[in-house]
């Protein structure tokens, strides 16, 4: 997925609720990028057009789970301290 | 992981200072790149272009700082403004010369005298002190009507200062200050030696 894609993933899957400025989008990729955690190719767009596509290299999935394992258990803590007992 | 994750980041910033400028090149192309495709989908639901440009600049937000932050990713941002300050001193120094120049000289005949100052003082106060082991010594302060102070720890501290009433404790001790009137030999440490046993009686004589 390029970055223009990855902007309106966010956009349209939280339903435009997460409408952060675009551009902050590629300092972050270029660092996950430093980091090992995504790999980048330049390739053609369906428009035609060069684009820069990234993907999760191993490393990165398996940061991924890690980090998604901690903010779930945050999330659940969360849900669980303001349900109504 | 992290380790990992450590280690190819200095990979990469290592594989960054080869590539140089196209790192550069392939941020603004594909930023380039994001803001035509968002005005193409603008345009595609009927916007006029020029309103589509502007709003797609608007969704993007600060171009300038997202194309250096993302530049900053890559590189080793400490040493970077590091070099980016001398470099600004160094500029700003050779702007104002005669500045300069003072300002060079000042430290240099300020740090020269000093140094030259303090050598003339160790050589001929401390290092040559007619006494077997300088260290050693201690000197009799004058905060009291008599103290005595050991050489090592700064002045002001009490607890390198025995006091008056202290001194009666040591009757030896304190005979021997009065009777030589500031040449000591303590007990258990021969302080002076040969060349201060004539001190001594210098002191005693005069």
């Amino acid at each position: 997925m390029h970055g223009y894609g990855v902007a309106q993933f966010i956009r349209q899957r939280s339903e435009e609720v997460l409408q952060v400025g675009e551009g902050s989008l590629y300092p972050a990729l270029q660092r996950l990028q430093v980091k090992g955690l995504v790999a980048a190719e330049w390739r053609e767009s369906d428009t035609g057009r060069r684009a820069r596509y990234y993907r999760l290299t191993a490393l990165g999935r398996a940061q991924l789970g890690a980090e998604l394992e901690s903010y779930q258990r945050v999330s659940r803590a969360i849900a669980r301290v303001l349900q109504p007992a | 992981m992290r380790t990992m994750i450590r280690l190819m980041s200095v990979v990469n910033r290592l594989r960054a200072l080869v590539l140089g400028r196209r790192i550069e090149r392939d941020l603004d192309e594909e930023m380039a790149f994001h803001l035509d495709a968002k005005v193409r989908e603008l345009v595609a639901e009927g916007v006029p272009e020029a309103e589509a440009r502007s709003a797609a600049r608007r969704a993007f937000g600060n171009l300038t700082l997202a194309s250096e932050d993302s530049r900053a990713a890559w590189r080793y941002t400490f040493f970077d403004s590091i070099l980016q300050d001398v470099r600004y001193g160094a500029r700003a120094l050779r702007r104002t010369p005669v500045f300069t120049v003072a300002v060079t000289l000042t430290l240099a005949l300020g740090i020269g005298a000093n140094t030259a100052i303090f050598t003339l003082i160790d050589r001929v106060l401390l290092r040559s002190l007619a006494v077997q082991e300088p260290d050693a010594l201690v000197t009799f302060g004058s905060r009291s009507p008599v103290g005595i102070r050991t050489s090592d720890g700064p002045p002001e501290r009490d607890n390198n200062l025995f006091s008056v009433s202290a001194v009666p404790r040591f009757p030896a001790l304190r005979r021997r200050v009065l009777r030589t009137g500031g040449c000591l030999q303590l007990p258990c440490h021969d302080l002076f030696g040969e060349r201060c046993a004539g001190a001594r009686a210098a002191t005693r004589g005069g």
